[in-house]
């Protein structure tokens, strides 16, 4: 497969997986070229890989933990919601927007096992071969994330709003 | 059984992933940055292949610098110098080395100055199509290519920056053991077992040193070798073509890298990059290549800085940068990352100075920063 291919066949994904990652749209643009970047220039190795795919979004992770590794605090970079454009469903567009909050306050790590799980639906193993761990780190990380979320003082207003 | 919470994340993430991607968009770009980052002959993790370096010596060979080899008036494609690092020179491949500290060898100091470097490679960082030196914070990295494969050599005093620099190289080793082999002195080699063919080597060449190889490739043997030739009883000063005349406050040399072609390319200088700053964030990392090699600032104001023509812009990694097309013959690029915004990027940018002569290699300052 060449460069090119593997860009058209998975760049889309990548791009909504940093989307997810990031909590930025333009840093997720800016994380998935500097990845595929690098990609493109140990080509060579990257396609040597059994599962090039896992291999870049394994390059993803990283570099965004070395982003927030770099930038060295628990700084959330979070686009502005669009407001509610009707009563009737504002009040679950606010819930989602006050999870999708709550969500970027989760360790990047932690993150990034809920995102792999829940939207990409990938199964334990093939998460701790992305991010280099053990399955049962991943588990562990999993559930720390989903109490984090439940333990954090705005999760209760959320479900005692449903 | 999947919970209530767990749904919800499920259609938050489906609801936040965005809108379609333009992929021709996204190749284009990741294919340009690409060719950006080879061209800059980074090459000093060995990440950059040895074609990367072919691609920026290409560039520099077939433009009249004085005195130097003619371009070849054929397309770089059927170009006898474009595949120069796999055609070694008549007298063999010959990287000039770096000028010799005057400081007792103390491997002890190791990665505690940016300026210096206390070891060398015997041969294998001369009989190379390129070598690259680096000095920072912790570790310091000698690179090199043979036979189309690179070698790093790094040394540190703690095992964290060591694996820093396997991660670097998207080798992360966390969950997974090297695999001993009985070389005696605690020799490791690691081969990941999706990724055949890559390996590190450990070992501790010294009390309180370890060392490192890393290859992308290269036969086991080959390390052997090397790891042989790896001195402690030499210390070498990181050069560069130019030099600054002020630093921002609080500022300090956080690291030098300079990479030198093994053929007898015009002044044998692939790149230099040094960095200047307060930490691993708030610093200004400053990009010396020929002139000839390829800028490519697309949104750009133009102005007068340290007497020369400069050009002000945001780069493609978003960093406030100042470069200079032509500063006496190098192409030098100024980017700042943290703190580092565009003032404290021209304020570095002036005090750029350069009084040696490019191609000369012996007229380089020994001492880079006030």
């Amino acid at each position: 497969m060449t460069f090119e291919e593997f860009v058209h066949s998975r760049g889309a994904a990548l791009v909504r997986f940093a989307r997810l990652l990031t909590g930025d749209e333009h840093r997720a643009d800016d994380l998935v070229q500097e990845v595929l970047a690098k990609a493109f220039v140990q080509w060579k190795r990257v396609s040597a890989a059994e599962r090039p795919d896992i291999y870049v979004r394994r390059m993803l992770v990283n570099a965004n933990t070395s982003f927030w590794r770099r930038r060295s605090s628990s700084e959330v970079s979070v686009a502005a919601p669009p407001p509610s454009s009707s009563p009737d469903i504002g009040a679950a567009v606010a819930d989602r927007d006050e999870l999708w909050r709550l969500i970027l306050t989760l360790p990047v790590r932690a993150r990034a096992v809920l995102v792999l799980r829940y939207y990409e639906d990938l199964d334990d193993v093939v998460i701790a071969e992305i991010l280099g761990c053990s399955t049962t780190t991943v588990r562990t990380t999993a559930l720390r994330g989903l109490n984090l979320l439940r333990a954090r003082p705005s999760f209760s207003t959320l479900r005692s709003s449903r | 059984m999947i919970t209530q919470l767990e749904q919800d994340l499920a259609d938050v993430f489906g609801s936040r992933a965005g809108d379609a991607v333009d992929t021709d968009t996204l190749a284009a770009a990741a294919t340009a940055r690409g060719r950006r980052l080879r061209a800059r002959a980074v090459t000093v993790r060995g990440t950059v292949t040895v074609v990367a370096v072919a691609a920026v010596a290409l560039v520099l060979v077939r433009l009249p610098s004085g005195g130097e080899p003619a371009a070849p008036s054929s397309s770089s494609s059927s170009s006898p110098w474009s595949d120069w690092t796999q055609h070694r020179p008549p007298g063999g491949w010959a990287v000039p080395s770096l000028p010799r500290a005057d400081v007792p060898a103390d491997p002890s100091k190791i990665g505690t100055d940016p300026s210096l470097l206390h070891f060398t490679v015997d041969e294998w960082s001369v009989n190379s199509s390129y070598t690259t030196w680096q000095s920072t914070a912790g570790i310091e990295t000698i690179a090199f290519a043979r036979d189309s494969v690179s070698y790093t050599v790094s040394l540190a005093r703690t095992v964290e920056p060591l694996d820093l620099a396997l991660a670097q190289e998207n080798m992360d080793i966390s969950g997974h053991l090297p695999t001993p082999i009985d070389h005696g002195g605690g020799l490791h080699v690691f081969t990941t077992g999706k990724m055949q063919g890559f390996f590190y080597l450990r070992w501790q060449p010294a009390p309180g040193v370890l060392a490192q190889i890393f290859s992308d490739g290269g036969p086991l043997s080959a390390a052997e070798q090397i790891r042989s030739r790896v001195r402690l009883d030499t210390t070498l000063r990181c050069t560069a073509p130019v030099r600054l005349t002020a630093l921002p406050a609080g500022a300090r040399l956080v690291s030098c890298e300079t990479t030198l072609a093994g053929s007898d390319l015009p002044g044998r200088l692939l790149s230099c990059i040094l960095r200047v700053g307060e930490n691993t964030v708030d610093q200004a990392a400053i990009t010396v290549t020929h002139r000839h090699t390829s800028a490519s600032p697309s949104a750009v104001t133009p102005l007068t800085v340290a007497g020369q023509q400069a050009t002000v812009f945001t780069d493609d990694q978003w960093r406030p940068s100042v470069e200079f097309a032509d500063f006496n013959g190098l192409r030098i690029h100024v980017a700042g990352t943290g703190s580092y915004k565009s003032p404290t990027v021209l304020s570095v940018a002036e005090s750029i100075r350069v009084d040696a002569d490019p191609l000369d290699l012996s007229t380089w300052p020994t001492h880079l920063v006030p």
